[in-house]
């Protein structure tokens, strides 16, 4: 499918703040049978945005304004063609990778909670074990917006029993990595057929012998040609869309519009 | 550039044309007040501290204005804030924060005057000033001789002139104000008169430039007129706000906005312009000293101005701990 997305932030502040300084991961990803046709950023106050490619191939747009300012937007317009499936380029991880991505991370504890969600779904196929993980996943957890926020860990909304793609993700990642299945977080956008739409989140499990699977857990489904692959990282902390820092005693309001079209 | 770059270079700038004048005047002045009746010389040991500007902190601290307390005063007092000393260890200090924009002459050139004043052997100095004047003095003008020699005259250049000029635009104005009363009070064409008018030239390095202007006649209205007015001699204060508003324009290059829009500019050129169109015989005798208070207020306020519009920092507290940014859930 070819997608145009929209994603614009607004940060406004109730007094100036000055020497902000901005890291955004909104380019979609160039791989695994993804093509990123065009993108660009642009920022208000305007300023040169420079980028890197970070340790899990993701690019990452920085930027500063220093002088004084009240609000800032960034708008990031990228156009891109994905696959109807999603198929991987590698097939195996370095060690350091492998390591990486069967540890437990901030979001993503290893709890006896989370093992126990998940130990039973084990079985000898890893494959059916990734998916049942999954199928529990999606048949447990309700869908609601608002229960938890941007900083809920995959414990607390076990716990809760509530969540949105974020927190099924978090979920999702511990329970395949304590059952030895390395697991990646995945930032990305979902085409919802021109409904409202916002930055979404999955998991990919690396199956072995077969490679990284891609699977979303809020839906209950395998990644398809609707799917944007924004970055990957171990959990939301190697992934923000927007993270930063400023100085001055404001109080910070931030909006994001995110659109999603097809052409 | 950052504003706070910027900031450092215009105030070191400040600092060292300063610490050069109040040097110059204590210098000049050392010479011509030897020969005045006792009376008389405390009341222009007294203008001379008026001309610094800080005559309040000097009340407080000496009851008496001579040779000794004022150069005390003048040279290394702790408590006072525009001592030679102070104001040169501020010029290092505001160079040392921005190192890598100037060159590595200046910063030994500011380095020699720095340590010169450290070195200063006090007792020595009190009862023969004249070498150690003279070479502060020589190592601030080589200062700025070497910052237009060496620099770069892009925008940083700019904001070391324009702190340069406004400072002696401030200084001669100040040196005017402090010498002028007591001059009053002397009957005009004595020789008294004249070696404090000639005094007050030397003072602003004048004396020479401006014989060689007025064909040796010295009078009162003469003298603050050139001091006052002269657009070619570079510390009359004309000339020096004249040059502040030549460096704003060459600072705002890349701006396409008229030079008008800028309320610095503005307020600055209209300064000017009323020194410009300005007829010496209206501020003589007793409306001086009203007139150079006013403008010193109105400087002082373009001087705020300057602050705010090129080094604003209102928003930024030094010791404040950067923040974080919100983050987006993501759905």
């Amino acid at each position: 499918m070819r997608l145009k997305i929209e994603h614009i932030t607004t940060f406004t502040y109730d007094q100036l703040i000055s020497e902000a300084y901005t890291e955004m991961r909104l380019k979609p990803l160039d791989a695994d049978g993804q093509r990123c046709l065009s993108f660009s950023l642009v920022t208000e106050p305007q300023d040169a945005v420079l980028n890197y490619t970070d340790h899990f191939g993701n690019a990452v747009h920085h930027f500063d304004v220093i002088q004084p300012h009240q609000k800032m937007v960034v708008a990031a317009t990228s156009d891109v063609l994905t696959p109807d499936m999603f198929s991987t380029d590698s097939s195996s991880l370095s060690p350091l990778d492998e390591f990486n991505y069967l540890s437990p991370t901030v979001y993503a504890p290893h709890t006896a909670e989370l093992n126990g969600f998940s130990v039973s779904l084990r079985s000898e196929d890893p494959l059916e074990t990734a998916l049942a993980i999954m199928r529990a996943l999606h048949a447990t957890i309700i869908y609601e917006k608002g229960a938890t926020d941007v900083k809920t860990t995959a414990e607390k909304a076990l716990a809760l029993g509530r969540g949105v793609c974020q927190d099924f993700s978090h979920i999702m990642l511990a329970a395949c990595r304590t059952q030895m299945l390395p697991a990646r977080y995945v930032s990305g956008y979902l085409y919802n057929n021109g409904h409202t739409a916002a930055s979404h989140a999955w998991v990919d499990v690396l199956i072995p012998g077969r490679g990284w699977i891609s699977l979303d857990p809020t839906h209950n489904r395998e990644q398809t040609g609707q799917y944007v692959r924004v970055a990957v990282g171990r959990d939301y902390a190697d992934v923000p869309p927007t993270r930063g820092i400023f100085k001055g005693n404001a109080k910070e309001k931030m909006d994001v519009n995110v659109s999603v079209t097809a052409f | 550039m950052l504003s706070r770059v910027a900031e450092s270079l215009y105030w070191m700038a400040r600092y060292i044309e300063r610490a050069e004048d109040l040097t110059r005047l204590l210098a000049v002045n050392f010479n011509a007040l030897l020969d005045l009746r006792a009376g008389d010389a405390q009341r222009a040991w007294q203008s001379l501290v008026k001309a610094t500007g800080d005559d309040t902190l000097f009340a407080e601290l000496h009851s008496e204005a001579d040779a000794h307390t004022v150069t005390q005063f003048m040279v290394w007092e702790p408590l006072n804030p525009n001592s030679i000393t102070a104001c040169i260890l501020r010029a290092r200090e505001n160079a040392r924060g921005v190192r890598e924009q100037i060159t590595s002459e200046m910063w030994e050139g500011l380095n020699r005057l720095y340590f010169l004043t450290r070195s200063v052997e006090r007792p020595s100095l009190l009862t023969n000033p004249a070498e150690f004047f003279r070479l502060v003095r020589d190592r601030a003008q080589a200062f700025q001789g070497i910052t237009t020699a060496t620099m770069s005259h892009g925008e940083p250049y700019q904001f070391i002139q324009l702190g340069l000029y406004f400072e002696r635009a401030d200084k001669t104005a100040r040196i005017l104000d402090g010498k002028y009363l007591y001059l009053n009070q002397l009957p005009e064409g004595s020789a008294e008169t004249s070696l404090q008018l000639i005094a007050l030239l030397r003072s602003c390095s004048a004396f020479e430039p401006y014989r060689r202007a007025s064909a040796g006649q010295i009078n009162v209205a003469n003298v603050v007129e050139y001091l006052l007015l002269n657009r070619e001699f570079p510390r009359a204060v004309l000339f020096s706000l004249n040059s502040c508003l030549q460096t704003l324009d060459r600072i705002g290059e890349e701006v396409t906005a008229p030079p008008r829009s800028n309320p610095l500019r503005r307020a600055l050129g209209r300064l000017a312009a009323d020194l410009d169109y300005l007829d010496i015989q209206d501020v003589l005798g007793k409306n001086m000293d009203p007139f150079l208070s006013g403008f010193l207020v109105r400087l002082n306020l373009i001087g705020d101005e300057l602050s705010r519009l090129y080094f604003n920092t209102s928003a930024i507290l030094p010791d404040e701990r950067p923040r974080q940014q919100q983050q987006q859930q993501q759905q």
